[in-house]
């Protein structure tokens, strides 16, 4: 490699702070620069939502009028999935899966650092066509509804073909890394979970994003040059939108929590002392998860005015694919059955992810079945559900991966009593907001309007209360990662006498990672007594 | 797409990491072809059954023939240079650009045929808009290839390829084989059936 | 990367102007077909054209030498695309 110096515009490494803003081909830098921009984005994110739920507090139009409100859940969603979730992820990912499984750096580098800097301008773009004006239409974008609303729509749809493709390339990336640059000894039996998670997720990617991306060129030649692809007026097809845009939406829910499962599946053995229980279920359950996801997608179509004929096989493949995820929650729960718990933050948050994570795949069952998303289809009990699933699930996920990592990365350990703060104050904050939304979309508010009946309003005040207390529940957090990055104490190689290859490194690793070649010889959850696995196989 | 990979590491696999790359992501070009074809037929359906009487067969049927030759070219390339033959390679990676830009001259004088002298435009009808959007990324896809193999081209003439380097022209060859076979269903797909 | 392998499964040339030949010839058949209303058109144009983007997968990409992995990586997409073009047309 030959751009391993720390001059001009393509660099390699973190030696000083300019290397954090270039293009730089080090999978340590690029997953830090993905982590802090989508953080950021987080943060923007969350005070859209605050805006959208000091609106909600009482009844009637407050503070915005209802386009700006269309304008302010369009954005919120948009960023928080595309801009914070994915990307987050992908950050970590990038940091973590090289070492973990005893690579010098990702498959090609190069594209790595591309699929990086195709997000600021994707992220720009978005933040113009929130400017302008127009995107109105959801994260969701139905047509015809995404064809007449102001150009800023258009904008829109461009940035998301940005992070669609960075999505695309960097799965491309972590597949071949995976498969192709294991250090000598780890065989696909002893990948740690965190990587076969990854593989899943990276599936995905590569087989729905592009979908997204075809529907998305549709839509904006219908915007720009007047093709008819989605107006039923012109003869078009709107429904085509809904399953191009699904076949994508769908599986891409998966995106944004197989890689929490791998996180998860890291966090709990270490802080257990015990051995994961049922490794390779959880790998298939992670794959078959990955493939059956693209067989599901109808399900948010029951009442689009699709054939009707499809709801049944939809509906019954939408409750099989809660299977695997089934598997994988008994397999953490009897990981930590038994266990020496070590309730860290990084463990109360993966603990959190169990709980409130079940309570969204549940509400997902209730979702699946026919007469029930009939009727309770666009009110706040979706809301509830996707929130359960992706604040309770994905954030809390990224949060126990944030806390358990943030010492292999900065090198320095975090402040636990200011952890334990954030964990309960989000815990308490997120509860009290998505929790009461449940009743709220039974009783029939409905999604997407800036007003609602007065019967409602007891009940959005508790929302907004508990939104406002989840929005400062993340000063503690950002005063930790800052604070401790120079005042947290020194973290040394491995503070959670954790087995993994990732922990044999320095904290921060050395720029090229393993100064040996490492050989493995050992499965990566083997904690606690060596009797484990003869115990595992006698139950 | 990045040819650089993280060098001296060997491959756990045994597989090339450029070539699995590669394609990883021919397979998500399958996946995008296959939506906007899919939405092509949908527009198909719902358009008068003589739509695609507008076009021009004959044409493109030379057209087609055009492409494939030049698919042919670019194995030919690849076969020369693993026998180390540079003087065919060159001469074969040029023809793969001669031809493939002359694909690409005469899509563009059958679009302009189209708009002004029959009228046939994206928004005029379903059936025009399915077209435009299926042929004209498959036009961007030579179009990438064009551009692609005028690199190589530049490389070979600096003599950078021998019998044991030639991955780049493999991967490349790949690429443009696979818009070759894009382009032979929609031939069909779109003009003749 | 630098070397390529060569003593791997490279070393099956077969004999592209034969794939070529036959590629031009099935391009041929199919344009004439569409001049003889009585054949069936979609069908057999259809199975042409396919067969034609076989015989470029198989020689022309070496996907018949090459390992197993790049065919099962270029062909599972396909059993995707079934699902989705169904429920399109319904």
């Amino acid at each position: 490699m030959a751009e391993t110096t720390g001059h001009g515009l393509i660099r390699h490494g973190g030696r000083k702070l300019s290397d954090y803003f270039v293009f730089n081909t080090d999978h340590k830098v690029i997953g830090i620069q993905y982590m802090v921009m989508s953080f950021i984005f987080f943060i923007f994110g969350g005070l859209l939502a605050m805006a959208i739920r000091a609106e909600l507090a009482q009844p009637g139009t407050q503070f915005v009028s209802g386009s700006a409100y269309n304008q302010l859940f369009t954005i919120h969603g948009t960023v928080m999935i595309f801009l914070w979730i994915i990307p987050m992820f992908a950050g970590l990912a990038n940091y973590v899966i090289p070492l973990q499984i005893g690579a010098e750096d990702m498959a090609f580098p190069k594209l790595n650092a591309l699929s990086f800097w195709l997000l600021p301008p994707g992220a720009l773009l978005l933040l113009i066509s929130f400017y302008v004006g127009g995107a109105e239409s959801g994260w969701t974008a139905y047509a015809p509804l995404s064809l007449q609303t102001g150009s800023g729509q258009t904008l829109w749809a461009i940035s998301l073909q940005f992070v669609g493709f960075s999505s695309i390339f960097s799965a491309l990336n972590f597949l071949v890394t995976i498969f192709n640059m294991r250090a000598v000894g780890m065989t696909l039996g002893r990948l740690p979970l965190m990587a076969w998670a990854i593989v899943a997720t990276a599936i995905i990617q590569i087989l729905g994003t592009p979908v997204l991306s075809g529907a998305l060129f549709m839509l904006i030649f219908s915007r720009v040059l007047g093709t008819n692809f989605f107006s039923a007026s012109a003869g078009g097809d709107p429904l085509m939108w809904q399953n191009l845009f699904w076949f994508y939406s769908h599986p891409a829910v998966y995106i944004m929590i197989l890689p929490g499962f791998g996180i998860i599946s890291e966090v709990l053995p270490v802080f257990s002392r015990k051995p994961i229980f049922g490794y390779k279920l959880i790998a298939i359950s992670s794959l078959s998860i990955g493939i059956f996801g693209f067989l599901v997608w109808a399900h948010h179509m029951f009442t689009s005015g699709m054939d009707p004929l499809l709801r049944i096989p939809f509906m019954i493949t939408s409750m099989i694919i809660a299977v695997p995820t089934g598997v994988k929650i008994f397999s953490w729960l009897a990981t930590i059955w038994g266990g020496k718990l070590r309730f860290t933050t990084a463990m109360m948050f993966a603990l959190g992810f169990i709980s409130m994570f079940l309570i969204g795949g549940l509400s997902g069952i209730f979702l699946a079945s026919v007469p029930i998303d009939i009727h309770v289809q666009d009110t706040y009990f979706v809301v509830a559900h996707l929130h359960y699933v992706l604040f309770g699930g994905s954030v809390l996920a990224l949060y126990a991966g944030v806390y358990y990592w943030y010492p292999k990365i900065t090198g320095r350990m975090l402040n636990e009593k200011l952890g334990q703060l954030h964990f309960w104050l989000n815990f308490i904050g997120f509860n009290l907001t998505f929790l009461p939304q449940h009743t709220l979309g039974l009783d029939g508010m409905p999604r997407r309007v800036a007003d609602y009946a007065p019967e409602f309003a007891a009940l959005n005040l508790v929302s907004t209360i508990g939104a406002m207390l989840l929005a400062f529940s993340t000063l503690p957090f950002i005063l930790n990662a800052l604070l401790s990055l120079k005042r947290g104490a020194a973290a040394g190689k491995n503070p959670w006498r954790a087995l993994g290859l990732e922990w044999t490194l320095s904290s921060p690793p050395p720029v090229h990672n393993f100064p040996v070649p490492p050989e493995v010889d050992a499965d990566p959850y083997g904690y606690g007594e060596r009797v484990a696995p003869v115990l595992e196989a006698g139950r | 797409m990045s040819q650089t990979t993280s060098a001296q590491h060997s491959s756990s696999t045994g597989l090339d990491s450029a070539k699995l790359g590669m394609w990883i992501f021919l397979a998500t070009e399958v996946m995008l072809f296959s939506s906007l074809i899919g939405a092509f037929l949908q527009m198909k359906g719902r358009s008068p059954a003589d739509a695609h009487q507008v076009l021009n067969v004959p044409i493109t049927a030379v057209n087609t023939f055009i492409l494939i030759v030049s698919s042919t070219t670019v194995v030919l390339a690849l076969e020369s240079i693993m026998k180390g033959d540079k003087r065919r390679l060159k001469l074969f990676l040029g023809a793969t650009l001669a031809l493939g830009a002359t694909f690409l001259g005469v899509q563009v004088f059958e679009y302009t045929q189209l708009i002004l002298h029959e009228g046939f435009t994206p928004s005029g009808s379903l059936f025009g808009g399915g077209f435009y959007t299926v042929t004209g990324f498959h036009g961007f896809h030579v179009f990438i290839g064009l551009l692609w193999v005028t690199g190589l081209l530049r490389q070979a003439l600096q003599e950078k390829f021998s019998a044991t380097n030639y991955s780049r022209i493999e991967i490349f060859g790949l690429y443009w084989h696979f818009v070759d076979v894009v382009w032979i269903l929609l031939f069909t797909i779109i003009y003749l059936i | 990367m630098e070397p390529n392998q060569p003593g791997a499964k490279h070393q099956h040339h077969p004999n592209y102007l034969l794939v070529f030949a036959s590629l031009a010839i099935l391009t041929a058949i199919e344009v004439a077909i569409t001049y003889v209303p009585q054949i069936p058109q979609a069908p057999v144009l259809l199975t042409l054209s396919l067969l034609k983007a076989l015989l470029v997968i198989l020689y022309f990409m070496h996907l018949r030498f090459d390992s197993r992995w790049f065919a099962f990586i270029f062909f599972v997409p396909f059993l995707l695309v079934i699902p989705m073009l169904i429920v399109l047309r319904l």
